[in-house]
């Protein structure tokens, strides 16, 4: 693993790092299954979290790498490029190795492209490390594509994912491919990443948004399509009891715009200056857009075309005509349209915030299917050992973010049943859509501390005064949200008796 | 007009000179055939199946193609529901078809409008209120491209929760004209598109028909290299027997329509559509308009031949020395009549034979599918064995178990049509068949099998065309129920046998397969076409086998083993269902076969009796003549004509590149 920049460890990471501990301590000594599984166990406690990126063949899995880190770093392109797994670290220096041997970026490109370098250069995995700023919270993983017509990319796809604790699923169209469907139902079924996956672990972005916006009408904004395409695919069930939601992004112009540079800048500025209706006619297609009569050499067009594709041309000329003067600001612009930004917040929020808890959660689950039956012929020892595995397994039951983590799962993986109006306010409340206090009780940001103190109190009282009550299901996740309101109205009045006593 | 239809011109005229030559007696028979050979000739007609995964742009393509942009409705991202049949018409007019949702009473027939369309073919438009009930849409326009005669089927993609559909089209391909597959330059193929290409091969019979099957790379305007996407195609297909060198054209259907709309002939260029179509148009309209013709021609020398016959035998007599002038006579005109009497007692008896002949047959065949079906059955445990990806994916398993069987209904459909050929052959034969062989074999494996006698019945059967748009229509809607069932299905099985998947044997999937029989049934009361009959059975199998996809749903949070053994009780169950139901469905087929077959050869024993009653007219007429010097030539004349008539027909075979090598 690389140096990852430490996080505040959680309380629960260490409570289970503790059990874990006291496990091992009562083994009996001398080596063990059970033994090397505990030792697995812990070292990926202490891990980075992983976040694989996975997807049908050619849906631009790398193109989406390259877009979130702001890097030119993968070769990416028609044929099932990728065919090695790439592991992304946090790292102060960039660092490229193939099978710990250190490489030049150069050298990556050509062996991780099959056309180059074909799979017969017998490297099983890439490691690049870098000072890329979202990696702090997650290692990324660049997997080959499921699909293609070269049988063994799935199964390296595969045992990579099973390293995985949470996953990216690339998809390409509003309606999922049965393959895609396929995809989905086998990691719910647990052959993707540790266990099965969830809308905890899982999260869905649909790519390459660009090809579909058309010169014809220009003003039709691509991400707008992809939403809608992505509430589409929310309605089919494998997506929707899978993915927490899809994310609509335009990937190349992203990609494009992270590796922006002053000449890049200075030819757009260039072609800004054509006729509007010129232009346009020209991005029907990237060729007829090299072809054209315009400013800069037809070389430099199709080189740009390719890169930014034609809304990519076409949204930088734009900005630029409205008064963008500089690379930076540019970049940044294009990077806002390209809808990454929210993705790369989501990304850290809901699976950086919750590295931990998926991370013991897995690990409980794991610990409590071992069997220790084979262990030893002392009752005793068994025993000892039995009850030090208990630990473990009743983090889940000791601590509230741990407990609230497992009836959201259980929810998302319909386990349990309960109204909706029931299910949305324990989401709300989890921190589903946003951690803060306001965002748990639905409220501006802007609230006063008193108000929010009094709704959560109001909150509190009519979960206590709910006749649901007498359902088995819903009680336990009104158990949940009162404890979550309770924690809540604790945190308001803290914060108020700090800022009341600083006044 | 191409060489094809120069001949097919020649052909028909020579219709009119054989025409003139028929004696004014002539039978009914033959006059029947002549008419009914010939108008076969004029009618032509061709089909074309456009198949691919979803998504990749088929009914955008075949708006370029048809140059009727927003024609089909089209929108990226969003899969086609229904199949869509799209045929000449004098005025245009679409027509959905709504199945009766308890399927006691018949299809209701509505026209639409364009925009009314996309409610019930787009899976993504807002739906129309009775979008489930729609099995089936029907464009009829005038159009060039279509001509008078050209029929497209457009179905959903694979690959969509509509697979259905096209994996029902397999068994619609042994009588469609062409194929054009279509995939995209933004993905490499699939491996399962690859698969299913595979199918299609064999459907295609494409070894021996190389030429029926082409491919379309579209969406070549958003790719970054559609050249790479072309190679790759080429590299996967060397797999796919007989498509090594398949035609595979990247177009743009998006540049087309811009150029249909602003005229720029760049756009044109680059959509490189006029490559395709220079391809596609020759091999839709080649291979049936050959066939056609070379029936015709076999059907006319058929006659000619017979009207050639009584000449020829009034002039073995005429020629024959004094001493023996009597007996010739005698031993002809006894020959003739003995002909004649043969031909009248075979059409007594021939019906009863031909029925034992048949049963032989079916019980022959009912075993061959039960070899088949175990073989069949023995390699799909392999497969979910060996390849894990299976077990978790009902759709997949059930989409690939649904092709293996609708290719082997299709096998045992042409098993079936060869069996009943070589039964009439035997029987003809048995009457010294005179006809000349004029065609090498007619044409391999003749895609369009084409009755031996386009007699009585011709008037009225529907044209080959029509026959196949309804076979497909069957088989489409076999999918769609067995869609349909899918659903009412897992709801049951949801109920009490949530992890115990397979139902007790003899149970759920009897009622159902029965329950799906019978509305087909139900539909198709009147007697029907053999091939429409072999097409249903391949509907119907496809529907339900697609719905257990639900089913088999259930056994997902399985573990592995758990997961082998539950789909090896769920096949092993289902299984004498299935062979009961091909035992079934062949019978069925055999029985509308030997009713076609009782017509052929009536047909044929009746033309029989006609000719020996010409010959025998011809002798006496020879044998009454005082100017023997004389009659003998005006037989010679006319049999020179005749003869006249003959070579000119096998010119024609041979430019056509019928005739033997």
């Amino acid at each position: 693993m690389g140096s990852v920049p430490e996080l505040a460890v959680s309380a629960v990471r260490v409570r289970a790092e503790q059990a874990l501990a006291a496990v091992l301590e009562r083994l009996p000594a001398g080596p063990s299954v059970l033994r090397r599984t505990l030792d697995l166990e812990a070292e990926a406690l202490r891990g980075a979290m992983t976040v694989a990126v996975a997807g049908m063949v050619s849906t631009g899995k790398s193109t989406l790498v390259n877009a979130l880190l702001g890097a030119d770093l993968l070769a990416t392109g028609f044929r099932p490029v990728t065919y090695v797994p790439a592991l992304l670290l946090y790292g102060d220096l960039q660092t490229i190795r193939a099978d710990r041997k250190v490489i030049t970026i150069e050298e990556l490109r050509a062996l991780s492209d099959r056309e180059t370098a074909g799979p017969q250069t017998g490297i099983r995995k890439f490691e690049i490390e870098g000072p890329w700023p979202a990696l702090r919270w997650f290692d990324l993983i660049d997997t080959p594509g499921f699909g293609s017509a070269y049988d063994a990319d799935d199964s390296r796809t595969l045992a990579e994912l099973v390293r995985a604790d949470a996953v990216v699923a690339v998809l390409k169209t509003a309606n999922l491919s049965a393959d895609e469907a396929a995809v989905l139902r086998r990691f719910q079924a647990g052959e993707g990443a540790r266990g099965p996956l969830s809308p905890i672990s899982c999260l869905g972005v649909l790519t390459m948004l660009e090809g579909r916006w058309q010169p014809e009408t220009p003003e039709l904004d691509p991400l707008r399509v992809g939403e809608r395409d992505a509430q589409q695919i929310m309605k089919q069930p494998e997506a929707a009891r899978l993915l927490l939601r899809v994310f609509p992004v335009c990937s190349m112009v992203g990609a494009a715009a992270a590796t922006l540079d002053e000449t890049d800048f200075g030819d757009l500025e260039e072609l800004s200056k054509a006729p509007v209706r010129v232009l346009l006619k020209s991005l029907i297609t990237v060729e007829k857009f090299g072809g054209a009569e315009l400013p800069v050499s037809s070389e430099r067009r199709l080189a740009l075309g390719h890169r930014f594709r034609p809304y990519g041309i076409h949204l930088a000329c734009g900005l630029i005509r409205d008064g963008v003067d500089s690379v930076e600001q540019l970049r940044t612009e294009l990077d806002a349209r390209s809808g990454l930004p929210e993705l790369r917040s989501l990304l850290v929020n809901h699976f950086g915030r919750r590295r931990d808890l998926l991370k013991v959660t897995r690990v409980v689950t794991r610990v409590s299917a071992l069997n220790t039956d084979d262990l030893s012929a002392d009752a005793r020892e068994r025993f000892a050992v039995d009850s030090a595995l208990r630990r473990v397994a009743d983090l889940v039951r000791d601590d509230q973010d741990l407990a609230e983590y497992e009836v959201l799962t259980r929810l998302y993986d319909g386990r349990l049943v309960v109204p909706e109006d029931l299910a949305q306010e324990f989401r709300r409340a989890a921190g589903e859509h946003g951690a803060s206090v306001a965002d748990r009780l639905n409220l501006t940001p802007s609230t006063p501390l008193a108000v929010l103190e009094a709704t959560a109190l109001d909150r509190l009282a009519a979960s206590r005064d709910s006749l649901l009550v007498l359902d088995p299901h819903a009680v336990s996740v009104l158990r949940a949200i009162e404890r979550r309101y309770e924690l809540i109205v604790h945190r308001v009045r803290t914060a108020r008796a700090l800022l009341e006593d600083g006044i | 007009m191409n060489d094809l239809g120069v001949l097919k011109n020649d052909a028909l005229s020579l219709f009119d000179r054989v025409a003139a030559k028929l004696p004014a007696d002539a039978g009914e028979q033959t006059v029947r055939r002549l008419d009914a050979a010939e108008r076969r000739l004029r009618e032509s007609g061709s089909v074309l199946v456009v198949l691919g995964q979803f998504d990749k742009g088929k009914s955008m393509l075949l708006n370029a193609l048809l140059e009727e942009p927003g024609l089909l409705p089209a929108a990226d991202g969003a899969a086609t529901r229904l199949t869509v049949t799209v045929r000449p018409g004098p005025v245009e007019r679409i027509v959905v078809r709504l199945a009766d949702p308890d399927g006691r009473r018949p299809d209701e027939e509505r026209e639409i409008t364009r925009a009314e369309m996309a409610g019930y073919v787009l899976e993504s438009a807002e739906p129309a209120a009775d979008r489930a009930r729609a099995t089936e849409l029907v464009v009829e326009l005038p159009n060039a491209k279509l001509g008078e005669d050209l029929t497209i089927l457009d179905t959903p993609g694979t690959g969509s929760l509509f697979s259905g559909h096209a994996i029902a089209t397999l068994g619609v391909l042994p009588i469609a004209d062409a194929v054009l597959y279509v995939t995209d330059a933004l993905q490499p193929l699939l491996a399962s598109e690859l698969a299913f290409i595979k199918q299609i091969a064999e459907g295609l019979d494409l070894p021996a028909h190389p030429g029926r099957l082409l491919f379309a790379v579209t969406k070549t305007d958003q790719a970054t290299d559609p050249a790479a996407a072309v190679a790759d195609l080429r590299d996967r297909l060397k797999e796919v027997p007989g498509a090594q060198d398949a035609v595979v054209v990247p177009v743009s259907a998006r540049l087309r329509l811009i150029h249909l709309a602003d005229g720029d002939p760049q756009d044109l260029a680059a959509s490189n559509l006029t490559a395709l179509e220079a391809a596609l148009w020759p091999a839709v309209r080649g291979v049936r308009e050959r066939l056609r013709l070379g029936t015709a021609l076999n059907e006319l020398g058929a006659v000619v031949d017979e009207l050639a016959q009584p000449f020829e035998a009034a002039l073995g007599v005429l020629a024959a020395r004094d001493a023996q002038h009597q007996q010739s006579f005698d031993e002809a005109a006894e020959a003739a009549l003995a002909d004649l009497a043969a031909s009248t007692e075979a059409a007594e008896q021939v019906p009863a034979e031909v029925a034992d002949l048949l049963a032989a047959h079916t019980e022959r065949l009912t075993r061959e599918a039960d070899v088949r079906l175990a073989r069949l059955w023995e390699d799909l445990r392999d497969e979910y064995r060996s390849d894990a990806k299976l077990c978790d994916d009902p759709q997949q398993l059930m989409d690939l178990l649904a092709s293996w069987l609708a290719l082997l209904s299709t096998d045992l459909g042409t098993a079936a049509d060869k069996a009943v050929a070589g039964v009439r052959d035997e029987i003809v034969e048995r009457f010294g068949h005179r006809v000349r062989a004029r065609l090498q074999a007619l044409l391999p494996a003749a895609p369009m099998p084409e009755p031996f006698v386009p007699g009585a019945g011709a008037h009225s059967r529907p044209s080959p065309v029509e026959m196949l748009v309804r076979a497909a229509e069957a088989a489409a809607q076999g999918a769609q129920q067995g869609a349909d069932a899918a659903d009412r299905l897992s709801a049951i099985l949801a109920t009490g046998l949530v992890r115990n998947l397979a139902p007790a044997p003899g149970t759920m999937t009897v009622t159902l397969a029965a329950e799906l029989l019978k509305t087909f049934q139900g539909k198709t009361a009147d007697r029907e076409d053999p091939g429409a009959a072999k097409l249903r059975m391949v509907g119907t199998i496809v529907g339900a086998t697609l719905a257990f996809v639900g089913a088999l749903k259930n056994a997902l949070g399985l573990a592995r083993s758990e997961q082998i053994a539950a789909l090896d009780k769920f096949f092993r169950d289902w299984e004498p269902d299935l062979r009961a139901f091909f035992a079934e469905s062949l019978a069925e087929l055999m029985e509308s076969h030997a009713a076609s077959i009782g017509t052929q050869l009536r047909v044929f024993l009746e033309s029989r009796s006609e000719a020996a009653r010409q010959v025998v007219a011809r002798i006496e007429a020879a044998r009454g003549a005082t100017d023997r010097g004389a009659e003998r030539a005006e037989v010679e004349a006319r049999l020179e004509e005749l003869l006249v008539l003959g070579r000119e027909i096998d010119r024609i075979v041979a430019a056509a590149g019928l005739g033997p090598a």
